[in-house]
């Protein structure tokens, strides 16, 4: 099943990213040959501290795909968010979860709910305490400049 | 856990004629989820709730309770019903196999039994009848006076059902008339369930056991719901095998369930009930039916009245031989007076094919030779 419907999938996201995307910038299978692994890169959302950078995902596919859900994570240490380990890029998101998950979400669906993420930060089940707890604080000076400082340390490394 | 607010769904989810499972088309097995009437291919729903916590739909997560399938849409045909929960709940089984073990062995539930056969037709009454007159009337009035003792008598009527009719006890439907004659009547003596054998009348798909139950395979004696049988045609993506049996693959026919009361599951006996022409029968009674098919007599009155005839001959060659007796000694006993009448009328059902053909045999002087010889055998040689 996962093949066929992964074709229509990247025709439907290349009809839709044709235009101006908002929040994605890329989303595309690595290589052509393989389609389990694919690669995204998200736009940060106007009023955050992430706005004007872009972050990098990487999308692995089950073979049982959409029956199970795919496995996205950051790329390691570009994400400072409280959902987001920093150090793998691991995403604490429920709809990712087997649970969770239904088999009509696509790609597509999975990056507009990781935008909102994004806009959103959920304190109460953090993967990154620190900001967590600035946040839940409610210092948000502190909380912008702790991710400002995270984004600016990885545009210098890299 | 994070959770996220709903999103509207893109366009992908929007459009209703594309399952959005696979995202293909659906044309054919359309499945309708109910109650949100969520449509997907078969297929596709069926996957995703193996796969998934619950039976939620997966589009509106609402939780639902039936699938409605229509295989080929084009033909106005009525959707099979799949109930999402119980359709295919092994657990079922068990539990009902936990309410057998609970209940008392001669208990309200299962099949009542009346004193014969509660199951019998009228037709079947009569042969029951015809042959317990054909009994009574070994007891000759004047035979009878010498047999006052009613014990005795008991006994004596137990004895003649067992010996007479001789029971088929691997109760086989045979084929052969003549073998068949002895399995006219019901054991008497044997009507109480053993646990061992005690089943369980249940759809052989589902396990539920309700009066639903529509289907019968006529080679493998299983039941089942004619919607369970085609549910899981459509499950094995066999839709054309919907009105075969699982296990044989024979076309299966109407079943009619005998009425159950409320909350109680419909058991029984193997060795005395079995499916038959659709319906749960006394395995005595379609024994009964068989042999009346397999003996062309025409009607049930001319098989009794064959008989009646046929034993008055034998009969008469029995009195004639005991008025001659000169002594006590050579006077034929109750019993074996009996058991002469018997064996011979049966002799001669069977020579005169169980029609009485007086033009063609001689009845008396057949009656004399075989009971004659029968006298031999149990040793009153005077007569000769």
């Amino acid at each position: 099943m996962s093949l066929k419907r992964l074709l229509k999938e990247k025709r439907l996201i290349e009809k839709e990213l044709s235009g101006y995307s908002e929040s994605i910038e890329l989303l595309e299978p690595v290589a052509f040959e393989n389609f389990l692994k694919w690669r995204a890169v998200l736009k940060g959302p106007v009023n955050t501290p992430y706005h004007k950078h872009s972050f990098k995902l990487l999308i692995e596919l089950p073979s049982e795909y959409p029956l199970v859900p795919p496995a996205i994570t950051f790329e390691p240490y570009s994400m400072p968010h409280c959902n987001v380990e920093f150090s793998t890029g691991k995403i604490c998101l429920n709809i990712l979860e087997h649970e969770h998950w239904s088999p009509v979400w696509n790609l597509m669906y999975v990056m507009v709910a990781l935008y909102q993420l994004l806009q959103e930060p959920v304190v109460d089940s953090p993967l990154n305490i620190d900001l967590a707890n600035i946040l839940r604080a409610g210092d948000t000076s502190a909380y912008h400049g702790l991710i400002n400082y995270y984004l600016q340390e990885d545009t210098a490394t890299h | 856990m994070t959770g996220t607010k709903p999103i509207k769904p893109t366009k992908l989810t929007m459009v209703s004629s594309i399952c959005a499972i696979c995202l293909d088309a659906i044309d054919k097995s359309i499945a309708k989820l109910e109650p949100c009437n969520h449509k997907y291919h078969i297929d596709c729903i069926r996957t995703w709730h193996n796969y998934s916590n619950d039976l939620n739909c997966p589009t509106c997560r609402i939780e639902t309770n039936q699938l409605s399938v229509n295989i080929y849409p084009e033909i106005q045909s009525p959707p099979v019903k799949i109930t999402l929960k119980t359709g295919f709940n092994i657990n079922k089984i068990e539990e009902y196999c936990e309410l057998i073990r609970r209940q008392p062995m001669h208990g309200t539930t299962g099949i009542r039994r009346n004193d014969y056969h509660p199951l019998l037709n009228e037709e079947e009454s009569v042969i029951y009848e015809a042959i317990s007159d054909e009994f009574e009337e070994n007891y000759d009035s004047d035979m009878e006076n010498d047999f006052d003792n009613s014990d005795l008598r008991v006994a004596e009527l137990n004895e003649s059902f067992g010996n007479i009719l001789n029971i088929n006890d691997d109760n086989e439907a045979n084929n052969n008339p003549e073998e068949l004659i002895g399995t006219f009547i019901t054991k008497q003596n044997d009507l109480t369930p053993s646990k061992k054998q005690k089943q369980i009348l249940q759809c052989s798909i589902c396990g539920e056991t309700n009066q639903e139950i529509n289907i019968c395979c006529q080679v493998c004696k299983i039941i089942y719901h004619d919607s369970c049988l085609r549910s899981l045609a459509l499950e094995t993506n066999e839709p054309a095998t919907w009105m075969n049996c699982i296990q044989c693959f024979e076309s299966v026919t109407a079943f009619k369930m005998p009425k159950i009361k409320d909350d109680n599951v419909f058991t029984f006996n193997s060795d005395e009930i079995m499916i038959y022409n659709g319906q749960i029968r006394d395995i005595n009674s379609v024994l009964s039916q068989q042999l009346y098919e397999q003996t062309k007599v025409k009607s049930l009155e001319q098989l009794r009245i064959a008989k009646t005839q046929i034993q008055s001959h034998v009969r008469k060659a029995l009195h004639e031989l005991n008025k001659n007796a000169t002594t006590s000694v050579d006077k034929i006993g109750i019993n074996d007076f009996t058991k002469i009448n018997k064996k011979v009328s049966r002799e001669l059902y069977k020579i005169s094919d169980y029609e009485y053909k007086s033009d063609d045999i001689d009845y008396d002087s057949e009656a004399m030779r075989l009971v004659l010889i029968e006298l031999v055998n149990l040793g009153y040689m005077n007569h000769l």
